[in-house]
């Protein structure tokens, strides 16, 4: 589903692809959903905790971003020089382990997670440092809406399960301000806001 | 107002939610873990001051490490930078506990006490023994692991909105922190710093 954006040499192929980046965001999510991490679906459901049908709203709310950020590294990462591709191909398998496991939660509680969007609007990124930029706004939203949905989730394992995503997310960013010649952990308060 | 805050969730209450949406193989898992850390009861000034209690350790073997004069200068920028991030969260939680009408948990006085709490909490190393670098990022990075787990535990019980914002930032810069040091032990090896999708800590 993921074609190699630079095939045509055009800027155009580019825009494209950002443009249009959520048309196979379903197909890609469940190839890699198929493979991630080592435990059987089996396994992953018996995990599940039990859900409040009040948290239904709030997690599909970070699921929302966390479809953001999947078409935005779906559609960023072939874009950039190999060392940084690899670093963002591990960050979409690991966003696309959070939307599966929020999708969870909120079947469990007895909703219905939302679908990704046909298209999302990335802008048009040029260079590898743009789409860095981009992945990294992306990655800031995101904690941004985990800082303020974590105080909204009932207590107990659906919160705790929603920290570790956030943890995960705030590594993302590390590592991409890394990429983009900044300090990597820049606060001693991570609300996605640094 | 803040003092008034306890953990939501009981063990009793989990069971009957559990019992009464058919979901016991759920229960059986991390809704269970959750009910086992929710027996007794906290408060928030407890959860509070056993983050503390970490965040203080952490600092101490911060500055012991920096000290030894065992890393390099890459290393100890990094470790000095993160140092000035632990203070600070050391200075909020003193803050938030005091507004509870709580006391602070002792600092470790001794890098024997400090290696004690250090195993009591599953770290593989010591500060005892460190030698050279990389024995001396292990132990940072254990000891991230350490401080992320240990909010990763008190944010399901914390009551306060305010006090759960104030926790979640800090597990966030925890898991920098892990990165940052990972990056050190693992130059460029993004599976190995970055390993898992959902960060739990050490606990």
């Amino acid at each position: 589903m993921v074609t190699d954006p630079l095939d045509d040499g055009s800027g155009g192929s580019r825009r494209r692809l950002l443009g249009t980046a959520g048309a196979g965001l379903a197909g890609v999510g469940a190839v890699l959903l198929a493979g991630c991490g080592s435990k059987s679906l089996h396994a992953r459901l018996k995990r599940t905790p039990t859900v409040a049908r009040t948290d239904v709203e709030v997690l599909n709310h970070l699921l929302e971003v966390e479809q953001v950020a999947i078409a935005a590294y779906t559609a960023g990462a072939p874009l950039l020089p190999p060392p940084a591709a690899r670093a963002a191909k591990r960050f979409l398998e690991q966003e696309t382990e959070h939307a599966f496991g929020l999708a969870g939660l909120v079947k469990a509680a007895g909703g219905t997670p939302r679908d990704p969007l046909p298209s999302y609007d990335l802008g048009h990124p040029r260079t590898g440092d743009d789409v860095l930029r981009l992945l990294h706004e992306t990655e800031g939203a995101q904690l941004a809406a985990y800082v303020d949905a974590i105080p909204r989730l009932r207590p107990g394992a659906v919160r705790a399960q929603a920290a570790g995503y956030f943890a995960n997310d705030a590594q993302h960013v590390a590592i991409l301000r890394s990429l983009l010649g900044q300090t990597p952990s820049p606060a001693a308060f991570v609300t996605g806001r640094e | 107002m803040e003092r008034g805050w306890t953990r939501q969730v009981s063990r009793r209450e989990l069971v009957v939610g559990g019992i009464a949406t058919g979901g016991l193989g759920a229960l059986a898992c991390e809704g269970l873990a959750a009910a086992k850390a929710a027996t007794p009861i906290e408060t928030d000034a407890s959860v509070l001051r056993s983050t503390l209690a970490v965040e203080l350790l952490v600092v101490f073997a911060y500055e012991h490490m920096l000290a030894g004069g065992t890393l390099s200068a890459a290393g100890e920028q990094a470790a000095r930078r993160i140092l000035g991030h632990e203070q600070a969260h050391v200075r909020r939680l003193t803050v938030e506990l005091s507004r509870l009408g709580a006391t602070p948990p002792p600092t470790p006085t001794s890098v024997a006490e400090a290696d004690r709490q250090l195993a009591a909490r599953r770290s593989s190393g010591r500060l005892a023994d460190l030698h050279g670098e990389l024995e001396s990022l292990r132990l940072l990075y254990d000891i991230e692991s350490i401080a992320v787990g240990t909010y990763y535990e008190a944010l399901p019980k914390l009551g306060d909105p305010r006090l759960l914002r104030t926790a979640a930032a800090i597990m966030g810069a925890e898991a920098q922190h892990a990165t940052v040091v990972g990056g050190l032990l693992h130059p460029g090896d993004v599976r190995r710093v970055v390993p898992v999708a959902s960060v739990t800590g050490k606990r």
